[in-house]
């Protein structure tokens, strides 16, 4: 009966996300804020892997600016039994590394566990950083990119979806692993269960509660400018047969260096 | 050695029983009778057992004057059963005859082992002679309807009908009771002829056939021949507890038991009161196992008898989908008998079958014995829902409706431009207009889609042209709940309706105008329970009222020929299908109808919240109902429902009939003819 950690990002929904129109900078404020879709995914695996084996506990990890409590309830909802959070400001800039570090400190609140799952990106920022930096700070396996898992005692068996094919990789645990979105489909917990998971813990630290000093969320990472892309059609006309508008085509596809010779 | 008493001479006609038969005959009938009987009671014992006996001894007597009406309606006159033609008269043939010959049986009881040892009897002078023509005459229908049945069985074929060995044992069953029955006649009357004996023309008839035998042979032939017929009687009597002929019984007490009020099945159970409700209260709503359905619910299972007429109304059967209503119903009352205890995802129904119910009502509507196959399906779903066993499409949407207020998924924002048109068309909001008589609910649909705004833009022109006070909510405007509710998140539905009721009560809204069927049957069926009950009319109404009491005037009727799709939520569920009606004959060249209409009407395929998911299916419902508008010869199809109007937008383009038929809301048709 393994107990499993699982880290949850809560990131500001990107697909409500619309840039400024004239600085392109994306309008935070307009968009609400989620659970980081693939962490979804690495929580909804646990609780498969709790059913399975018939026990175990499953514990939600978050740290972010501002964790939002109703979001981690409905991890709770799902069938988690315990969160461990943290909210400080400073986190808004952190990267893999700080959040990496943060989170250690948050699973070190929460006991004992055998297994780490994450999201393998989050949906914000795709830096796929912090489940590999999570196991580089415990010096224990991790499996990436994993797309079915199975555990079998002490070890567990990862099916990786990589670019040129699947890799069956196995290790023991404890072990890290990051998730992707085709290994399941997370359950949507109804509003009955969202209620009745108010019952069940959300532990919220500081950052002296955690060991920490403002010094230690300095990210690595600086941020120095982000913006939307520009999308915008030619909007041109080609007239001709077939033959013709293939080479007025593709003139126009090297002239405008969208495909280089 | 046979003693024959040749009764000769006898003045006054009276029934003659066991006369052919041996002394001591009743004794030994008696006490063969005995097992079959006990295997009855047996039966009928184990089935109130599996209904659970104790939960409805309370509800026995409580409404019984309207509960009899009910009965006598659906159950003794057969209200439903006759709404088809062939079928029915088949029934109400065989219904008829079965009952007549037991009521002669029982007679005959009562004659010989009661009023006998008395000193009495009925069966005599006039009075038999009625018995012996009318039992003649009713064994005659009880014989055609099995004409008819095994007609329908093997001669016209009807797909509905399924071949089982239990129906096939049963209807051999009935025919060779029938069939010894006038032969013994036949045969009494030859062996013992009477001058009375005319009266009983069939046996009267087949005796003319006999005559001549060997009196000898046709007593033993006799004699084999009554003692089949009784063991035959008896075993199917045991058998009706264990077997489909249950539903003598069951489809009574079903109709009794069903709701006393005309309750539109649009109307789905309110299993608690989220308002009501401790914030950490556990509970668990819908049903995953036939132990967790009601005893109602359980009754009716027993109540199918396998009539196949849901299944035949059903638009996704129709469609190809894998679900049939008969066959849920059928699935779940052998899982019934079966002890009732399995998850009925793990080998009972399919999670499919449930999904790809529209919530149409066609079966509640086809059903003869008043079952609805469709609340074990919502129960079904409520069940998988709140477990959050739910795919891609189906959490999205309810996810959508909790962070965005609609099903769309779209942000408050891509409204707004559309609220800012229609107030510079001159439509106030209610903050401003506080006043106003109608509240005009815009509705998910025509909010965020740009075909659906046209029905609006229609409305708006009509009710300005009328004069109508009205207002919208504008920005207060959220969703009724009801494709949360209909896909079984009865807690998302409630925690919508109770934020809805607030805004309604804090503007002091009592008339709500709607344009979605949809929204109207949860505004006027389902909100009623969370403690409001506005006053809801569709604009159908509103404008054959405005009609009538000449507010408005058709100009010039538009030159279509028109057909009109009734919706489920309208016609079906809450019975709007006059007004829709009047509107369009008085605002077009002519109404012509299609194959089926008002409550029979065809599905489009977009209740139920599956217009949110995917179904797989073999051919969409819209297609098949598209094509039977076609099939009328109109030029125009109007609709009274945006998700109608959005079905068949797509249908008309798939399968070509773009040049042939043009789509309408009846508003903007009205719209058109007035100006």
């Amino acid at each position: 009966m393994p107990d499993i950690v699982v880290c949850v990002k809560q990131t500001v929904d990107i697909y409500q996300l619309k840039p400024h129109p004239e600085t392109l900078e994306p309008q935070f404020s307009q968009a609400q804020s989620k659970i980081s879709d693939f962490d979804l995914n690495a929580l909804e695996e646990a609780l498969r892997i709790r059913e399975k084996h018939g026990g175990g506990k499953v514990i939600v990890v978050s740290a972010g600016p501002s964790i939002n409590q109703l979001l981690i309830r409905e991890t709770l909802a799902m069938g988690a039994d315990e969160a461990h959070v943290i909210s400080h400001p400073s986190l808004a800039s952190a990267d893999g590394y700080v959040t990496a570090k943060v989170l250690s400190k948050l699973i070190g609140k929460a006991g004992r566990w055998d297994l780490i799952l994450c999201g393998e990106a989050s949906l914000d920022n795709s830096d796929y950083q912090t489940g590999p930096r999570l196991a580089e700070i415990y010096k224990i396996p991790h499996l990436a990119y994993v797309s079915k898992l199975e555990l079998s005692g002490q070890s567990i068996k990862a099916w990786r979806t990589m670019e040129d094919g699947i890799h069956i990789s196995s290790c023991s645990i404890p072990a890290v692993v990051t998730v992707g979105l085709e290994i399941n489909t997370p359950r949507l917990p109804s509003l009955l269960m969202i209620r009745a998971a108010s019952k069940k813990p959300i532990n919220e630290y500081k950052l002296s509660d955690l060991g920490l000093v403002e010094e230690d969320l300095k990210p690595h990472v600086q941020l120095l400018e982000l913006k939307a892309l520009k999308v915008e059609r030619l909007r041109k006309k080609l007239e001709g047969t077939p033959e013709e508008l293939a080479t007025t085509l593709a003139d126009i596809i090297l002239g405008e260096g969208l495909v280089k010779r | 050695m046979i003693l024959i008493s040749m009764g000769s001479g006898l003045d006054t006609p009276f029934r003659e029983t066991y006369t052919i038969m041996p002394a001591g005959t009743d004794l030994i009938m008696y006490i063969v009778l005995l097992p079959f009987a006990a295997l009855f009671i047996y039966g009928v014992y184990r089935r109130m057992r599996f209904y659970g006996l104790r939960d409805f001894r309370g509800e026995l007597f409580r409404d019984a004057p309207a509960r009899l009406g009910l009965a006598l309606r659906y159950a003794l006159l057969q209200r439903k059963v006759l709404s088809e033609k062939r079928a029915g008269i088949m029934h109400a043939a065989i219904y008829s005859g079965a009952i007549a010959l037991f009521i002669g049986t029982t007679l005959v009881f009562v004659d010989y082992d009661i009023l006998r040892l008395m000193g009495a009897s009925i069966l005599r002078g006039d009075f038999y002679l009625f018995y012996e023509f009318s039992l003649d005459l009713m064994g005659l229908a009880f014989t055609a309807g099995l004409c008819i049945l095994v007609y329908r069985r093997l001669v016209a074929r009807e797909a509905r009908l399924r071949p089982k060995l239990e129906y096939i044992l049963t209807i051999f069953g009935l025919i060779f009771i029938a069939g010894s029955g006038y032969v013994m006649e036949g045969l009494r009357l030859s062996i013992q002829p009477r001058e009375w004996g005319g009266w009983s023309f069939v046996g009267n008839a087949l005796a003319s056939l006999m005559h001549g035998g060997d009196v000898e042979t046709m007593v033993t032939v006799y004699r084999g021949l009554w003692w089949s017929h009784a063991v035959v009687a008896f075993t199917m009597v045991a058998l009706i507890p264990y077997s489909n002929l249950l539903h003598i019984f069951t489809t009574v007490a079903n109709i009794y038991f069903s709701n006393i009020r005309p309750v539109s099945p649009g109307k789905m159970s309110t299993p608690f009161r989220l308002d009501q409700l401790e914030p950490t209260d556990e509970i668990r709503i819908g049903a995953r196992r036939v132990s967790e359905l009601n005893w109602r619910q359980r009754l009716g299972l027993d109540a199918c008898t396998d009539c196949g007429r849901c299944e035949a109304a059903c638009p996704a059967y129709a469609a190809g989908t894998p679900l049939s209503p008969r066959m849920v119903v059928q699935k779940l009352r052998m899982e019934m008998w079966d002890g009732g205890d399995r998850d009925f995802f793990e080998g009972v129904l399919d999670e499919e079958e449930v999904w790809a119910c529209t919530t149409c009502g066609a079966c509640v509507e086809a059903c003869p014995v008043l079952i609805s196959p469709l609340e074990y399906i919502l129960e079904a779903r409520r069940s998988l829902t709140l477990e959050g066993r739910l795919e891609k499409k189906k959490s999205s949407m309810l996810m959508n409706l909790a962070r965005f207020q609609n099903p769309y998924g779209l942000p408050q924002s891509e409204r707004s431009g559309f609220i800012e048109e229609l107030r510079s068309m001159g439509v106030p909001t209610i903050s401003e207009k506080p006043e106003a008589e109608y509240l005009y609910w815009i509705g998910c649909a025509s909010s965020y889609d740009s075909r659906s705004r046209e029905i609006v833009r229609s409305m708006v022109r009509i009710l300005m042209k009328a004069g109508v006070s009205f207002a919208i909510l504008g920005d207060e405007e959220s969703c009724t709940g009801d494709p949360a509710r209909r896909i079984g998140e009865e807690g998302r539905f409630q925690e919508m309706a109770l934020a809805n009721i607030d805004t309604f009560k804090r503007h002091n809204i009592r008339k709500i105008l709607v344009h979605c069927p949809h929204c109207y049957n949860t505004f006027k069926n389902e909100y009623d329970d969370l403690g409001y009950r506005p006053s809801v009319i569709h604009h159908s109404q509103l404008i054959g009222q405005l009609l009538r009491e000449g507010r408005l005037r058709i100009k010039k009727p538009i030159a279509a020929r028109v057909t009109l799709h009734d919706s489920c939520y309208l016609g079906r569920m809450n019975n709007i299908l006059e007004e829709p009606r009047q509107v369009l004959s008085e605002s077009t060249q002519g109404l012509v109808e299609m194959k089926r209409v008002g409550r029979r009407s065809f599905c489009c395929g977009a209740g139920g919240s599956t217009y949110w998911y995917e179904v797989p299916r073999r051919e969409r419902e819209s297609v098949i109902r598209l094509r039977e508008a076609v099939d009328t010869g109109a030029d125009t199809l109007a609709v009274e429902c945006p998700y109608c109007l959005q079905m068949f937008n797509d249908a008309v383009r798939v399968s070509g009939y773009e040049e042939r038929l043009r789509l309408r809301d009846i508003a903007e048709i009205v719209a058109e003819a007035l100006e």
